[in-house]
C-alpha cells in the first residue's frame, strides 16, 4: 500500500508522461552530472589552495561546506514538498479511500526522503570524494562516502519538517497580501544575485589561479575551527570517518541525533497534515474591483485581465519580479566578470579587434533577454481553463492577442532597458553599443514573443496534438547565429556601421517576417485552439 | 462614467449588423437558428453526421441525447468554441463563419462546466463580463442588481475570489455572466447541474421568462423533467443525427411521454 502511495507522489510529481519524461529526467540527470563535476573542480581547487595557504582549516571548511549542503537540500525541498501536503488531488481521491493517515504520512515522508538522497547525492559526493582522494584515505571512507547521503538525509528530513510549518504559515500571508509577496520576492531575488555574484567571483578567483586569501583569512579559519564540533550531526558523522574525535562519542551522537530528528519529523508531518494544512485558507474578501475603476474601454479591460492573471498568481509574480531584477544584475556581474577575464587573457587579441567584445556583451544580453522572454510568452497557457471565456466573448482574436502580447512584452522591453542603463552606467558600453543593444534587443524580444504566442496556439491546437519548441529554438539560435555573424565580420575588417547595421536589418527582417505570418495565422490558430473544460 | 463602445475592426468590410435596429423594425428572421448538414469529427470519429433543424423566434428548444451523442459538440459549434468541418449554420440570419463577433454578441452562454477566472473576484468577473459586451454602466448595475437577488449570491459571495467558489455558486455566477447583457439567445450546456433546488426553481422562473418576452432558448440536458417543463420543441440526437422532433404544442401529450420516448430511441424500455 505504501509503495502504490509512494508511486503515485512520483507520478504527481512530474508534469510529464512518456516519452517526455524520459527526456526530461536524462536532461536532468546530465545538468546534474555537469554541476558534480564542476563542483569538484572547484572543490578540489579550493582544498588544494586552503592546504598551501592554511595548516589548519581545510577540514573546518570541509564540515562547513557539507553542514551548508544539508540546510540547502532541506530549505529547496519547502516548495515541493509543501505543494505536495496541500494538493487538492490527495483530499479528493485519497481521503475516501481506507487508508490510514500514518500510511499517507509515511508515504509522503518516504518521498521527501528519498528526494533529500538526491539533492544530497548531487551536492556532497563531488566534495566527499576528492577530499579522500587528496589525503588518500582507504575504501573504508569511499564506502561511508556513498552512504553518507543515505544517512544523513534523515537528519535532513526532521530539519524539513521542521521548517514546513513555519513555511507554510509565511506561504498563507505571502497568498494574502500582494505587495508583501512581491517585496519578498524583490528582497530573495536581490539576495540570490548577490550571493550568485560571490559564488561566481570564487569561481573566477579558482578559475584564475589566485590566492584565495581574500576569502579565507587566518581570523575566519581559526574560528571556523572552533565553531566546526557544532555543525551536528556532519561533523560527527566526518569525525568517525576521518578519525577527528572519539569514534564511540561521535556514533552515539550521530545516531542519537539522527533518530530524535527522524521522531520529531514524523510527529511535525503528521501535525501538519492533519491539522495546519487540514484547516481551510481564509477567505481574503476584495470588495474593490479593478475593473470598476478608470478607462472602461476594451482593450483596457484586457489589459486589467491580464494584469490579474499574471499578478494575483504568486509563482508568475515571483518569477516575473525576480527575472525583472535578475536581468540586468545578472547582465551587469557576467559581463563584467567576462570582460575582465578576456581583457586580462586576450589584451592584444582585443586592440585589433574591439569590437569583437562588443559582439560578446550583445551575444549575452540577448541570451539573458530570452530567459526573461521564456517565461512571459505563456499568455494562452496562463488562461488556465478561462481559454472558454476569451472564445466566447464578442471581441476579436487579434485585440485579445494585441492584449496579451502587450503585457509580455513590456515587461521583457523593461528589463531590457534596466539592464542597458546598467551597463552604460558602468562604462561595460558606451552610447552607441547602448542604441544597438536596445534597438536589437527589442527586435529580439518582438519576435521572442511572437514565437511564444505561436508555440502556445500550436500546442492548444485540436489539430496538432503535443507542444512544439519554436520559441526555446529561436532563442538560442538567434543569438549565436548573431554572434557567429558578428565574429565573421569583425575577422573580415567590416566597419561598425556596416556591422550593426545589418545585424539590425537582419532581426528587423526576421520579426517582419514573422509577424506578417503570425497576424494572418492567428484566426485560423485561435479558432482551432482546445478550450479545456477540466 | 460610461462604458466606451467596442470599435468595429478596420480591416471589417463586411455589412454592419444592428440588432437593435433589427428588433426595432421587427426584421430579425423567424428561425433563429438553422442548421443544415452539420458534420464533426474529432479525428476519424465522426460526431455530427449532417444535422439538419431550426430553432424558431421565442421558442425554448431542447436537445435530448445520451453522453457522447454529439449534443455538447453542437453547442460548442453554436458559440464558435469549436469549428464544424462541413455544412452551415446561420444565426439570427447571420451565417456563423462569416460573422462570428456579431453572432457572439447577442449570445448568453453557460456552458456545461462552470468554468471562469478562479483569480478574479465575483464582481470582477461580472464586470469583465459586461465590459466584453460594452455595456453601459447604469445597464449593468440594474441587471446585475436583479441577478444577485434572482440567484442569491451575497456581496461577501461576490467578493472572494472565483477560485474559492464552490460548483453550484461557480453555476448561478455563469448563469448570471449569460445573462447580463441580456442576450437575444440564451445557450444553456447542462444548466442545473450543482444547483440548490431554490436556485433551479428560480432557473426555471427564469426561462420561463426569458421565452415570454419573445427571445429564444437553445438547451440541452439530461434532466428529463427540465426539458418537458420548460421547451416547447425538443429534438433527440441519436449517433450525430436527430432521430425525433417532438413539438409540444402539436403533441401535447408527448410532454409526459418524453423519458419512456427517449428510452425507447436508445433501444431501452421502460421499467
Amino acid at each position: 500500500m505504501i509503495l502504490s502511495l509512494l508511486l503515485q507522489e512520483f507520478e504527481s510529481s512530474s508534469p510529464y508522461r512518456g516519452k517526455k519524461r524520459v527526456l526530461s529526467l536524462l536532461l536532468k540527470t546530465f545538468v546534474s552530472l555537469l554541476f558534480m563535476v564542476l563542483l569538484a573542480y572547484v572543490f578540489w581547487n579550493i582544498d588544494s589552495k586552503l592546504r598551501d595557504f592554511s595548516s589548519y582549516g581545510t577540514y573546518d571548511f570541509f564540515v562547513l561546506y557539507l553542514f551548508l549542503a544539508m540546510v540547502l537540500s532541506a530549505l529547496t525541498a519547502l516548495p515541493s514538498s509543501l505543494k505536495s501536503l496541500e494538493r487538492k488531488e490527495d483530499r479528493l481521491i485519497l481521503s475516501p479511500l481506507p487508508l490510514s493517515q500514518d500510511e499517507k504520512i509515511l508515504a509522503k515522508g518516504i518521498y521527501f526522503y528519498l528526494k533529500l538522497v538526491i539533492s544530497s547525492f548531487v551536492l556532497t559526493l563531488p566534495v566527499l570524494l576528492p577530499y579522500g582522494i587528496a589525503r588518500g584515505f582507504t575504501a573504508v571512507y569511499y564506502s561511508f562516502s556513498f552512504l553518507y547521503p543515505f544517512l544523513i538525509s534523515i537528519f535532513a528530513l526532521g530539519l524539513l519538517s521542521l521548517f514546513l510549518g513555519p513555511y507554510a504559515y509565511l506561504m498563507r500571508i505571502l497568498r494574502r497580501y500582494r505587495l508583501f509577496q512581491f517585496l519578498i520576492a524583490c528582497i530573495a531575488v536581490i539576495g540570490l544575485c548577490f550571493l550568485y555574484r560571490e559564488v561566481l567571483s570564487l569561481f573566477l578567483y579558482v578559475l584564475d589561479g589566485a590566492a584565495l586569501d581574500a576569502y579565507f583569512s587566518e581570523p575566519f579559519l581559526a574560528s571556523l575551527a572552533s565553531a566546526s564540533p557544532y555543525f551536528a550531526p556532519v561533523s560527527q558523522y566526518m569525525g568517525m570517518l576521518t578519525g577527528e574525535g572519539l569514534f564511540s562519542s561521535n556514533f552515539i551522537l550521530f545516531l542519537g541525533l539522527s533518530i530524535l530528528m527522524l521522531v520529531v519529523g514524523f510527529f511535525l508531518l503528521s501535525f501538519l497534515s492533519n491539522k495546519l494544512l487540514a484547516k481551510e485558507e481564509k477567505i481574503h474578501l476584495q470588495k474593490d474591483s479593478l475593473f470598476a475603476k478608470g478607462n472602461k474601454d476594451i482593450f483596457f479591460t484586457l489589459l486589467k485581465k491580464e494584469y490579474i492573471l499574471l499578478f494575483r498568481n504568486s509563482s508568475y509574480l515571483f518569477s516575473y519580479t525576480s527575472l525583472l531584477i535578475m536581468q540586468p544584475f545578472l547582465g551587469y556581474v557576467v559581463i563584467e566578470s567576462l570582460n575582465r577575464l578576456l581583457y586580462q587573457r586576450m589584451e592584444m587579441f582585443l586592440t585589433y579587434f574591439p569590437e569583437l567584445i562588443n559582439g560578446v556583451t550583445l551575444f549575452l544580453v540577448l541570451l539573458f533577454a530570452s530567459l526573461i522572454s521564456g517565461s512571459a510568452a505563456d499568455g494562452l497557457t496562463r488562461e488556465g481553463t478561462g481559454r472558454i471565456v476569451m472564445k466566447e466573448i464578442p471581441i476579436s482574436p487579434i485585440k485579445q492577442m494585441e492584449a496579451k502580447l502587450l503585457v509580455s512584452t513590456s515587461v521583457s522591453i523593461l528589463s531590457l532597458l534596466f539592464t542597458d542603463i546598467v551597463l552604460l552606467s558602468f562604462s561595460l558600453v558606451n552610447a552607441a553599443l547602448f542604441f544597438v543593444i536596445l534597438g536589437i534587443g527589442l527586435l529580439f524580444i518582438l519576435s521572442l514573443n511572437l514565437l511564444g504566442a505561436m508555440d502556445d496556439l500550436r500546442r492548444l491546437s485540436e489539430k496538432k496534438k503535443g507542444g512544439s519548441s519554436l520559441l526555446s529554438l529561436y532563442s538560442l539560435l538567434l543569438p549565436i547565429f548573431l554572434a557567429i555573424y558578428h565574429f565573421l565580420l569583425v575577422f573580415m575588417g567590416a566597419s561598425a556601421l556596416l556591422l550593426y547595421g545589418t545585424e539590425f536589418l537582419l532581426f528587423f527582417l526576421f520579426f517582419g517576417a514573422l509577424l506578417l505570418f503570425f497576424w494572418r495565422k492567428l484566426p485560423n490558430y485561435f479558432k482551432s485552439m482546445r478550450v479545456d473544460y477540466i | 462614467m460610461k462604458f466606451a463602445f467596442r470599435k468595429k475592426e478596420k480591416e471589417e468590410k463586411k455589412p454592419r449588423v444592428d440588432f437593435d435596429e433589427l428588433l426595432l423594425t421587427n426584421s430579425l428572421p423567424k428561425e433563429i437558428i438553422v442548421a443544415e448538414d452539420i458534420h464533426k469529427s474529432y479525428g476519424t470519429h465522426e460526431v455530427l453526421k449532417g444535422l439538419n433543424f431550426s430553432v424558431k423566434a421565442g421558442e425554448c428548444f431542447g436537445f435530448l441525447g445520451k453522453n457522447g451523442a454529439g449534443k455538447s459538440t453542437f453547442i460548442d459549434c453554436l458559440v464558435g468554441l469549436k469549428e464544424f468541418d462541413q455544412g452551415s449554420l446561420s444565426i439570427f440570419g447571420l451565417d456563423q463563419k462569416e460573422y462570428p463577433l456579431e453572432i457572439k454578441s447577442e449570445i448568453g452562454y453557460v456552458p456545461s462546466e462552470p468554468l471562469a477566472y478562479d483569480l478574479m473576484t465575483g464582481n470582477e468577473f461580472m464586470e469583465f463580463i459586461a465590459s466584453c459586451y460594452d455595456m453601459e454602466e447604469q445597464g449593468f448595475h440594474d441587471n446585475f442588481a436583479f441577478l444577485k437577488t434572482k440567484f442569491d449570491l451575497t456581496e461577501d459571495d461576490l467578493a472572494k475570489p472565483v477560485g474559492s467558489y464552490s460548483h453550484g455558486m461557480k453555476q448561478k455566477l455563469r448563469l448570471m455572466s449569460s445573462l447580463i447583457h441580456n442576450p437575444l439567445l440564451w445557450v444553456l450546456d447542462e444548466p442545473t447541474v450543482g444547483l440548490d433546488i431554490m436556485a433551479y426553481e428560480t432557473l426555471v422562473e427564469m426561462m420561463h421568462a426569458y421565452v415570454n418576452n419573445g427571445k429564444t432558448i437553445f438547451l440541452t440536458s439530461h434532466s428529463i423533467e427540465l426539458v418537458s417543463e420548460v421547451c416547447n420543441r425538443v429534438a433527440i440526437i441519436k449517433d450525430g443525427n436527430i432521430a425525433t422532433l417532438i413539438d409540444f404544442a402539436l403533441e401535447p401529450f408527448k410532454r409526459k411521454e418524453l423519458r419512456r420516448i427517449f428510452l425507447h430511441i436508445q433501444g431501452k424500455e421502460e421499467a
